[in-house]
């Protein structure tokens, strides 16, 4: 009877020791799929500054060790993002620096799910209402399964730049 | 007050809650008590257990930190890992001793909160242990991401996801990882400093989480101890732990495994947009932290803290050193009676009653249930003819063994319902002897289980080791038993009776019959009381 007790208690135990341990590594498919990703990335902070002279009014409401001879308002101008894959638009958005006032610098994160294969892209980036040339990308890309490709802008931020996982 | 009056609607469901949660651990423990015995059962000494395991974590933490490099985070842990004859133990040691402590922690606030034992003076306890929980659940995230495998990868990339919720950081955190630059060095040193600081946010919690209790158990007994620790450490050599493939930001993690005692929410918040899913966390959370208001009883139905009835306390200090809560102070007498006399602080009473049954005098309990109350009720409604042809009474604490259904059909046995064994005064069992049973067991819960804390122990050395307010020399023992007895263990009782039987077969000289003199007893030291 003690010898029964003895071995299931045993039993019991290891059991539980078992179990514990195959749920501490029971695997998980975090990324279920065979899908790509193209992950766009990057940072804007090209602000736009408007000045204009305090007038006479505003000048005497202003305690005379902190006048100022103008005013400038400062925030991040809206960009407009967009994203072409083999002819089809699959990303067209208006993006606003961060921050209450929008006056922080932008950022864009955006990830787009792809079949692997060879596609066409083409990036469209620039500042609403600008007179200057948006940034563009137009490439063939060749995506392999699971891989992440990062769209972003290089370190001028004068033009687009592909990143990939180097070959081990 | 407000946020009561939010919680009231859910008290039905928590007495539901109670009662289902209660019911299933009566079973396991009662599965549990034939396997190991309620000495080692594990499931008693949950909390206990935990405190050991985060002793282990610490310990194995502090080894598995010296050999840790947080600018080649991976490699750093292969080569722990890589060491055969300690780094790769310690490493799986660490590991199962976190899953462990998880689970320990979950069982001991499941018992708690089924047990009706998460509000009024306790909830400090709840409210500190939740967080111990929280903080936990949180080291082992930093834990993980330390390691830098897919699975580290994708809780520091879901983490980032949330946080970016919060409109607080500068940057958004997710470009951490987006793969344009490897993972700084500071990252790996912040969630390092992360996985060592809030070790000691868990010790102050668990500082706060026995701080009003008198002798915390926070070890078990040595067996167990050393049993636990020994089959951790036995999987940690048979089935040593290993990383996952190495984090790679510009490759989706596949198919990896995962510790689901902290990764169990994953999928469940990786579908929805961080907002909604901070908010479902925080949903779930707020419930959880403030069980203490939507678990508590209504005023009406709520036990009264102790009271001292000053003109018997002798300020033998037995109240004091007994009480479980330490809500039981000794003050300085005026009137000469004696040095000192007791005095309860209701903000720490949980109306546990063991103060009724450690006063010989019967000067301290609840309201209704001091040792007087008890006595005087038996007094009304116990006689050698109501007894009947029982010749056992049995004293079923109604926590534990009165909860057993049938127990009224046990042959030749009376039951006395008690609110908890360890608040029965000794004079209760002299009553029953005097009143012609001819044998008293009294079914207590195991002591590890007990509601109130340290009812059993007391009890048992009032009975038969001559605790203050101890059972009267001239009750013969051999008619007392006393069992611990869980809620699932009927088999148990029958047994005790049959034990009980067999001792007293050859007796033929009890206590006299006739509960007189006990009562008078009482009444004498009542009238004399200038």
């Amino acid at each position: 009877m003690k010898f029964a007790r003895v071995a299931s208690a045993v039993g019991f135990t290891l059991f539980a020791g078992v179990v514990l341990a195959a749920l501490s590594r029971a695997p998980y498919e975090i990324e279920p799929g065979d899908d790509a990703i193209i992950r766009f990335s990057w940072r804007a902070a090209e602000r736009v500054e408007e000045c204009r002279p305090l007038t006479d009014e505003e000048q005497a409401g202003i305690p005379a060790h902190m006048r100022q001879t103008e005013t400038c308002e400062r925030r991040v101008s809206p960009f407009a993002l967009r994203v072409q894959l083999d002819g089809q638009v699959v990303v067209h958005d208006t993006l606003s620096g961060a921050g209450a006032r929008g006056d922080r610098p932008l950022y864009v994160y955006r990830e787009v799910s792809v079949r692997p294969g060879r596609h066409a892209l083409f990036v469209e980036f620039g500042a609403v209402g600008s007179d200057q040339q948006p940034l563009r990308l137009n490439q063939e890309i060749e995506l392999a399964t699971r891989e992440v490709v990062l769209v972003t802008r290089d370190s001028g931020g004068s033009a687009f730049d592909v990143r990939r996982r180097a070959d081990p | 007050m407000i946020i009561s009056y939010i919680f009231a609607p859910m008290q039905p469901l928590a007495r539901r809650l109670e009662r289902f949660i209660l019911g299933v651990l009566s079973r396991l423990d009662a599965a549990m008590n034939r396997l190991y015995g309620w000495r080692y059962n594990p499931l008693y000494q949950s909390g206990a257990i935990a405190v050991v395991l985060l002793a282990v974590i610490t310990v194995t933490g502090l080894y598995l930190v010296i050999f840790y490099r947080i600018g080649t985070p991976f490699e750093s842990v292969e080569r722990i890992t890589s060491q055969v004859w300690v780094g790769r133990w310690i490493r799986g040691l660490h590991r199962y001793a976190s899953d462990g402590a998880i689970v320990a922690v979950v069982v001991h606030a499941l018992r708690m909160f089924a047990q009706g034992r998460s509000w009024g003076p306790r909830t400090l306890a709840w409210v500190s242990g939740v967080t111990l929980l929280g903080l936990l659940f949180i080291c082992g995230w930093t834990g993980y991401v330390m390691v830098w495998d897919q699975q580290g990868q994708a809780l520091a990339v879901e983490g980032a996801r949330l946080l970016d919720a919060l409109p607080i950081f500068a940057e958004p955190i997710s470009r951490t990882f987006v793969g344009e630059a490897p993972v700084p060095s500071a990252f790996f040193f912040l969630n390092l400093f992360l996985h060592i600081v809030l070790p000691v946010g868990i010790g102050a919690a668990l500082w706060l989480h026995v701080s009003r209790l008198a002798r915390p158990t926070l070890i078990p007994p040595r067996k167990l101890t050393y049993g636990v620790t020994a089959l951790l450490f036995a999987l940690a050599v048979v089935w040593p732990v290993a990383s996952g493939p190495r984090a790679e930001l510009l490759e989706l993690p596949g198919r990896v495994p995962v510790d689901w005692f902290y990764v169990f929410w994953f999928p469940l918040t990786r579908g929805l947009p961080p907002a909604v899913a901070l908010v479902a966390l925080v949903a779930i959370a707020i419930p959880v932290v403030f069980v203490p208001l939507w678990t508590k009883p209504p005023v009406t139905r709520r036990p009264a803290p102790s009271v001292v009835e000053e003109q018997y306390c002798t300020g033998c200090e037995q109240c004091s050193l007994d009480c479980p809560y330490e809500a039981i102070a000794m003050l300085q007498r005026e009137d000469n009676r004696s040095e000192l006399f007791a005095r309860v602080d209701p903000a720490l009473c949980v109306s546990c009653g063991i103060c009724a049954g450690s006063c010989a005098p019967m000067g301290v309990g609840p309201p209704g249930r001091t040792g007087r109350d008890q006595l005087a009720r038996l007094r009304d409604s116990i006689t050698e003819v109501s007894l009947g042809t029982a010749d056992v009474v049995l004293v079923a604490c109604d926590r534990g063994a009165g909860r057993i259904r049938g127990l009224e059909r046990l042959d030749g046995t009376t039951i006395h319902r008690v609110s908890c064994a360890g608040n029965m005064h000794t004079s209760v069992v002299e009553f029953f002897l005097r009143a012609g049973a001819n044998a008293v067991v009294v079914l207590a819960c195991p002591p590890r289980d007990c509601w109130n804390r340290e009812g059993p122990i007391w009890l048992e050395e009032r009975m038969f080791r001559d605790r203050e307010a101890e059972l009267q020399p001239r009750v013969d023992r051999r008619r007392v038993r006393l069992a611990y007895v869980a809620a699932g263990e009927s088999h148990r009782v029958v047994e005790e009776v049959a034990l009980v039987r067999d001792a007293i077969a050859n007796l033929t000289v009890g206590i006299e019959s006739g509960n007189d003199d006990l009562i008078r007893e009482c009444e004498v030291e009542e009238e004399t009381v200038p």
